[in-house]
């Protein structure tokens, strides 16, 4: 076992960084890529839920991406943020089954307002009331969100889900930066006429 | 006003922290200028609150209990999963040593099969090619000893004797021919 690996050991895996985590992973130390996982499987769950529009279909793909992670863990480079890097294969699987599964796509991009996407979200700490107009809110955002043609759809969920910088986007999509600045700008707008058409108002 | 200058697009960069240096003094002096400006800044700062309130990770998708543990668990059992050559080496090893290790005890569990199953099959098999060998020797010889003999018998010593000699064997064995099918032709005709 290798010093970092021994040094970890005897730290809580909760507070040692992900580089850390992934050498430990590498050494075969047992729980550095649980921990990993626990870190990352929310939001990677949610952005690839957001992307295929299935909950089931989303936590297999979300599994498959975990274990590409793993399988690719020799081959991070520590000079890249972790989250990025973990971003762009989750973002190569993404296109991948959306790309296997094209008509799904197809009728994502013409989602209407009588599908059902109803979030298999977490609580909060909010009233009945609030809750409920919290939800019929964001379901109308989400729905708004799935309307966007795919290429589209995917930089508003890293952006605004995610809260990745431009820098981080360009990494995860390959995109140029002006495409991505270019893409994101056209589909704010987008949404923005979808809530005026909708009536969606206060936004 | 100077709307000329007006770069819609850098609304979205100022609101989402990625302009700096002199870009930002710029903008910031075209906003002081620029009501269209401003108003699109404040309709686009509405949108963006509002898809990052409903968007935010805070509000997470559901997972089932051990979620975490279950796909680790998968991710490390999985043999595709291992991720340097070294570990593909190492495994490739074992399994090698492996295989020898379970046909040697095989071999071992098997010995007096096989033993047994050998020699029934060995001693007749080799009785047989024995028998066909001397079969094939002795036909040989004795084809070899009885063309000595007759080459002995009909070719005498001179080369211009034994040069008649064929000749006239040639000649025996033409006319013999022709006085056969004359033979035949007769037999035909009557």
């Amino acid at each position: 076992m290798s010093l970092i690996a021994s040094q970890l050991a005897l730290k809580p895996l909760n507070s040692v960084v992900d580089r850390d985590l992934v050498t430990s992973a590498l050494s075969g130390h047992e729980g550095g890529f649980e921990e990993l996982v626990r870190r990352y499987q929310r939001p990677i769950s949610a952005y690839v839920y957001r992307m295929v529009g299935d909950y089931d279909a989303a936590l297999d793909l979300t599994q498959e991406i975990f274990i590409k992670i793993y399988g690719s863990l020799a081959r991070y480079r520590p000079e890249f943020k972790f989250s990025t890097w973990i971003y762009k294969i989750a973002h190569n699987c993404a296109v991948d089954y959306l790309r296997r599964h094209h008509g799904r796509e197809q009728s994502l991009q013409a989602g209407s307002e009588g599908d059902s996407y109803d979030l298999p979200l977490e609580s909060g700490m909010l009233t009945p009331e609030q809750e409920s107009e919290r939800k019929e809110r964001r379901f109308e955002i989400e729905t708004v969100v799935r309307s966007l043609p795919a290429a589209y759809r995917e930089l508003i969920i890293l952006r605004h889900s995610q809260d990745l910088t431009y820098e981080e986007i360009v990494e995860v999509t390959g995109l140029p930066l002006g495409t991505v600045k270019n893409r994101l700008f056209r589909a704010r707008d987008m949404m923005r006429q979808q809530f005026i058409q909708r009536g969606i108002t206060g936004i | 006003m100077d709307q000329s200058n007006c770069q819609i697009d850098q609304i979205a960069s100022y609101l989402d922290d990625e302009l700096d240096g002199v870009a930002l003094s710029q903008f910031k002096a075209h906003l002081i200028e620029c009501p269209r400006c401003r108003a699109e800044l404040a309709d686009q700062q509405r949108l963006l609150g509002t898809l990052n309130a409903a968007l935010t990770n805070k509000s997470e998708l559901s997972l089932p209990p051990n979620f975490a543990r279950v796909v680790a668990a998968h991710a490390e059992s999985d043999m595709s999963g291992m991720r340097t050559s070294t570990e593909h080496r190492r495994a490739f090893q074992w399994c090698a040593i492996l295989a020898v290790a379970s046909v040697a005890l095989l071999g071992v569990a098997a010995r007096t099969y096989l033993a047994n199953l050998l020699r029934t099959v060995a001693r007749p098999a080799s009785i047989a090619v024995d028998l066909v060998w001397t079969t094939i020797y002795d036909a040989v010889t004795g084809l070899v000893v009885i063309s000595r003999v007759i080459s002995k018998g009909f070719v005498p010593g001179s080369s211009l004797v034994r040069l008649f000699g064929f000749l006239l064997l040639g000649f025996a064995v033409l006319v013999l021919s022709r006085l056969i099918s004359n033979y035949h032709r007769t037999r035909l005709i009557d």
